[in-house]
């Protein structure tokens, strides 16, 4: 089975999507008997390219590398903007993978809207739409018979809704909770190691685990919007940004940390989402662990999520929680997905 | 879809299971439209039973946990598991009869004849999968059937599913982890100061472990298990002997009490590492510290770190709600989960 797919963004995880297809397109047929092939790349900085027969993964990395923009690339289409690109590139699927805008959803959720009402499949790993406007998007997904792939939204690479939803179709979810942000779980990682919270900043910034603003991360934000995503996919709520009880690690002094280790606790950023009395709450908390715990010991930019069922007792997943490998992976796996339920 | 079932063995696993579809009857029925019925039971010592029409589980249930033959629910004359997969009628059978660690017999002939009648087919059975699973895994495709077996690792996690999904082009290099809720159960029960007799018995007494618990102490419950995750994740036929495991037979109170005193523990620790062709496999006690992920695993609690050419590791770990205990249920939950996967579509 063959299938054209829209590049909108081309950073980090478009370009290990990229250099996926480059490396592994031949074992991805054999295997899968799926053929990807990259037809549009719309980059709002290093510009649009698009080939209705095709672009070679390898020329769009190398002549990225070599110029930083995409314009030298041979092709009979340049300059189109994301929506010209989702309309009329000839895609069976748009990969969405612009800047996330955790207050509009836009620009992606703009691109989502026409691609799934142009009947294209989409995957993204943009957490804004999907934790703000789900419910929408599935339902024009719904109607136009397409899929919406959102893996890479929570945890990256580590295979949180998949397995979510694996869990789901039989053991009942009633509670899940984890560390689902990487930034805060380095920098507590680091106080505890006796650093202030201004060098563990610096330092999670010098590593680029963290933005130049900070605020997303430590102020709760990156793992509200990932509680509200867990909530709406896995256990079927209609939750809010504004729904989510958050609080952030900026409050947590040098004093608190080691007051924590001398009772044999650690604080983590737990982000929770629990059904209860027919309603499902979310919080963002910072949370004194005991160190026995199974979430204490993940430690650094490492992500967790426990999974508490009614069949199952608790199933806990630990991962990378960012990269862009990881995250290229992510996109693969949805689009694999894709692949297996409309590929026959 | 009215889906007819078989059960090929009748142990504590496949009761749980069929009481398990019981409780889920209405959930299958308005989420996706399934019915069944159980139109094959096979057991070790109270007979066999087919009707198409459907046996009376109920009954069934009652009369084998009250050491009765099921035969009187038979609408003809069976005599053994093959004859009853051959006259269910099924489109599904759940093979749970005895786990052969040498051989995978007989549950792999029954496997085989399933398949080949058309049915899916899902297991709990570690030996079908370790002594099988190329086989069979290529006789399922060929038919366009199932073959489920998450049953067998994990106590019903979706590891094979989940690796195979998120890592569709890794190679599995090495994995670690601990495979075998009895002996981990043991263990933390002695850390807590009960004897090994005792903590052998409690499991008994939960259903964790056989009456002879031969298996699962002596590290061959894991081995199994390692075999089969190489096996099926690492595509190399392997065998619970080439692992020659070793038990925690000889962990003594007093060793217990003085890795506590040094604030380690031990586990049955599973190690499997991968190089080149060469696959290098491990059952053995093993003292560990906090800043092992093992560490913090306490009774029941299975799990493995996986780590791949391409990606960072992963872990998946299962452990006990609050207010539950480990048992056959969670088992008869992966059996379960395989068949909602398998029919849901």
């Amino acid at each position: 089975m063959h299938y054209n797919l829209a590049l909108i963004g081309f950073g980090n995880v478009g370009q290990a999507l990229a250099q996926i297809f480059r490396d592994k397109h031949a074992n991805l047929a054999q295997q899968f008997g799926a053929d990807f092939m990259i037809v549009a790349v719309c980059d709002l900085l290093k510009g649009s390219v698009c080939d209705p027969n095709g672009l070679d993964p390898a020329t769009l990395l190398d002549t990225l590398t070599a110029t930083g923009k995409l314009e030298t690339i041979v092709a009979p289409h340049h300059g189109w903007d994301a929506l010209r690109t989702i309309a009329d590139s000839g895609a069976d699927v748009v990969v969405e993978l612009s800047y996330t805008d955790l207050k509009t959803g836009e620009p992606a959720l703009t691109h989502l809207r026409a691609a799934l009402n142009a009947g294209k499949h989409v995957v993204t790993t943009n957490k804004g739409p999907i934790a703000l406007h789900y419910a929408e998007l599935k339902k024009i997904a719904e109607t136009k018979g397409v899929e919406i792939g959102a893996e890479g939204t929570v945890m990256s690479g580590t295979p949180s809704l998949r397995l979510g939803l694996e869990l789901l179709a039989a053991a009942g979810i009633t509670r899940l909770q984890g560390i689902i942000n990487g930034t805060t779980n380095y920098i507590l990682t680091q106080m505890e190691a006796g650093m202030t919270y201004a060098d563990a900043l610096k330092e999670a910034q010098a590593k680029g685990y963290a933005e130049a603003d900070p605020t997303g991360d430590v102020e709760g934000y990156d793992a509200a919007g990932k509680a509200v995503i867990l909530a709406n996919l896995l256990m079927g709520a209609a939750l809010t940004m504004n729904d989510v009880d958050r609080v952030g690690i900026t409050g947590l002094t040098p004093q608190d940390i080691s007051a924590a280790a001398a009772n044999g606790e650690r604080w983590k950023l737990i982000g929770k989402v629990e059904k209860a009395n027919g309603q499902v709450a979310a919080s963002v908390r910072p949370t004194r662990l005991s160190i026995t715990h199974p979430l204490a010991s993940v430690g650094g930019a490492t992500n967790a999520l426990t999974f508490t069922t009614d069949l199952l007792g608790d199933v806990t997943l630990i991962g990378p929680g960012a990269g862009r490998l990881e995250t290229g992976y992510a996109v693969l796996g949805d689009l694999l997905a894709i692949h297996r339920r409309f590929g026959k | 879809m009215h889906y007819k079932l078989s059960l090929i063995g009748f142990g504590n696993v496949a009761r749980a299971l069929a009481r398990l579809l019981l409780r889920k009857q209405d959930l299958l029925k308005s989420r996706y439209d399934i019915t069944f019925s159980f139109t094959g039971i096979s057991t070790g010592r109270h007979g066999c039973a087919v009707n198409p029409d459907g046996i009376d589980i109920h009954k069934a249930l009652e009369r084998v946990e009250s050491k009765q033959s099921i035969s009187p629910l038979s609408s003809f004359n069976v005599q053994d598991s093959l004859a009853v997969i051959q006259h269910s009628q099924a489109n599904l059978m759940f093979e749970n009869s005895p786990v052969n660690t040498q051989t995978g017999q007989p549950a792999i002939d029954h496997i085989r004849t399933a398949l080949e009648l058309g049915m899916h087919v899902i297991t709990a059975n570690k030996g079908s999968v370790v002594h099988g699973y190329h086989e069979l895994s290529a006789l399922a495709k060929s038919k366009g059937k199932t073959f489920g077996f998450e049953a067998t690792v994990l106590s019903g996690s979706p590891l094979f599913s989940v690796f195979r999904e998120t890592f569709p082009l890794a190679e599995l290099i090495s994995f670690k982890g601990i495979l075998n809720a009895t002996t981990n159960t043991i263990l933390s029960r002695m850390e807590n100061g009960e004897s090994y007799e005792d903590a052998v018995k409690y499991c008994q007494s939960i259903g964790l472990t056989e009456t002879d618990p031969t298996n699962d102490v002596d590290g061959w419950d894991a081995a199994i298990k390692v075999a089969a995750l190489i096996t099926v994740l690492m595509d190399t036929p392997f065998t619970p002997q080439q692992v020659e495991p070793t038990g925690i037979r000889d962990i003594t109170p007093e060793m217990i009490a003085k890795a506590k005193a040094e604030g380690k523990r031990y586990k049955l620790v599973c190690s499997v590492e991968k190089s080149g062709k060469q696959i290098r496999a491990r059952v053995e006690p093993k003292l560990v510290d906090p800043s092992s992920p093992l560490y913090g695993m306490m009774n029941s609690s299975t799990g493995v770190t996986l780590r791949t050419d391409v990606l960072p590791d992963y872990s998946i770990i299962t452990s006990e709600r609050e207010g539950m205990t480990s048992g056959p249920v969670e088992t008869a939950y992966g059996l379960f989960a395989d068949f909602v996967n398998a029919v849901k579509n």
